[in-house]
């Protein structure tokens, strides 16, 4: 076994105590937690086989293993950062909802309308399902 | 051409009820200052309206456009986006109703928090979205008001291109009637303005109108919403004034860039 294989795997691990360590089972997340799984077992196969990344790619049509690799990376980070950049406009969404309400509150004070207050979530605001399961991810 | 200069016979003085008195501190001007434009009689009284005014560092013209609204017997909601100037004090020494964003989250969610503030007020009925940095004219809104019942319909809006544009540029009219282009093509509602500020709808509007983008973009999700919610809308001219502080203080027209690009993705990510 080669140095660098060592560090990959130990890198490897850590990811995978990390990554699985939270203690939220819903489905969502149960399902995450799978493919992220299977995602590190495939990666330590490469790490300790690199032969079979390259007959993979020669099987896909792309020249070497190295390619492959290099391309599965872009396309999971251009996922990475759609999905980043649509959780930060959720997260956006909360906070404002959020501060919405601190103005709302000390405004109705203000003025005596505290009474006039509507419920903080009216049904239709309510967050949908997907969005309640995010504490593992 | 403004519907505004009439006087409707039988106007009563507003009722002073517990909401609104003691509000009216700027009936005794301010060091003595002369107001030049005081013509309180020639507009009507509109007492079931609530104007609301997203303010973002406007301190120096805030407490004129609040004056200005007030002269026909609204309510003013001004709500404070997280202004570093003295707007906060302006907008309170003025007598409008404050609404204090904690931090700045942009003219769209400004407006949202207006509307729900302004849907706990007792007696309001109808709600105008007004910007300001004073390039819309209280009488427009007035006018706005009257077709909005005279027609029934949920939301009327405001449209440049129907009316008079003074002193905008050539670039920023190209730019503007592009917008209008591409918010028909997305959004399913047929405009000739789609980026006005001045709006004026009915309590249904109000109770239903969630708006999410914050920024700029939240006059195309307008558009969207009375699309999606089928409300029934009416465009009506309007003027405005383009001055060089309402230029600087609007948004640049590279911004249609930002509006498309977070228009589209809205489209694509629903």
């Amino acid at each position: 076994m080669i140095f660098v294989q060592l560090i990959l795997i130990a890198a490897v691990t850590a990811m995978a105590v990390l990554g699985l360590r939270s203690r939220a089972t819903h489905g969502v997340n149960a399902w995450k937690k799978l493919l992220f799984a299977a995602l590190l077992v495939v990666v330590v196969i490469a790490v300790l086989f690199p032969a079979m990344v390259n007959r993979t790619a020669n099987w896909v049509g792309v020249g070497r293993g190295t390619d492959l690799v290099l391309y599965v990376l872009a396309m999971a980070f251009g996922f990475y950062v759609v999905n980043e950049y649509l959780r930060g406009q959720d997260a956006r969404e909360e906070l404002h909802r959020l501060a919405r309400r601190i103005a709302l509150v000390e405004a109705a004070d203000r003025y005596g309308l505290v009474n006039a207050l509507p419920a903080p979530l009216e049904r239709s605001e309510q967050p949908a399902d997907e969005h309640e399961d995010r504490t593992a991810s | 051409m403004h519907a505004g200069a009439r006087l409707l016979a039988g106007e009563r003085e507003p009722a002073s009820g517990w909401a609104r008195g003691g509000r009216r501190r700027w009936a005794t001007p301010r060091g003595g200052k002369a107001e030049p434009r005081d013509c309180r009689c020639n507009l009507r009284r509109v007492e079931d309206a609530a104007f609301v005014v997203p303010v973002f560092n406007e301190a120096t013209v805030i407490g004129t456009v609040i004056k200005e609204i007030s002269r026909c017997g609204a309510f003013v909601v001004c709500v404070n986006d997280g202004s570093t100037d003295g707007s906060h004090d302006e907008i309170l020494s003025a007598g409008a109703y404050l609404v204090d964003h904690p931090i700045n989250m942009g003219q769209g969610a400004a407006l949202q928090t207006g509307i729900e503030f302004a849907r706990m007020l007792p007696g309001v009925r109808r709600f105008v979205t007004f910007d300001a940095d004073g390039q819309h004219r209280v009488q427009d809104a007035l006018k706005m008001l009257d077709v909005l019942d005279e027609s029934g319909v949920d939301i009327v809006l405001g449209s440049r291109f129907l009316g008079e544009v003074n002193g905008a540029s050539l670039m920023r009219r190209t730019v503007l009637k592009m917008a209008v282009q591409f918010s028909n093509a997305t959004a399913g509602v047929k405009l000739t303005d789609a980026h006005n500020g001045l709006r004026a709808f009915n309590r249904h509007v109000a109770d239903t109108l969630r708006i999410k983008a914050s920024d700029m973009t939240h006059a195309s999700e307008i558009i969207e919403i009375i699309s999606r919610n089928g409300y029934s809308y009416l465009e009506v001219p309007v003027t405005i004034d383009y001055t060089e502080y309402s230029i600087s203080k609007g948004q640049s027209l590279l911004n249609a860039v930002n509006i498309a690009f977070d228009t589209l993705l809205r489209k694509v990510s629903r």
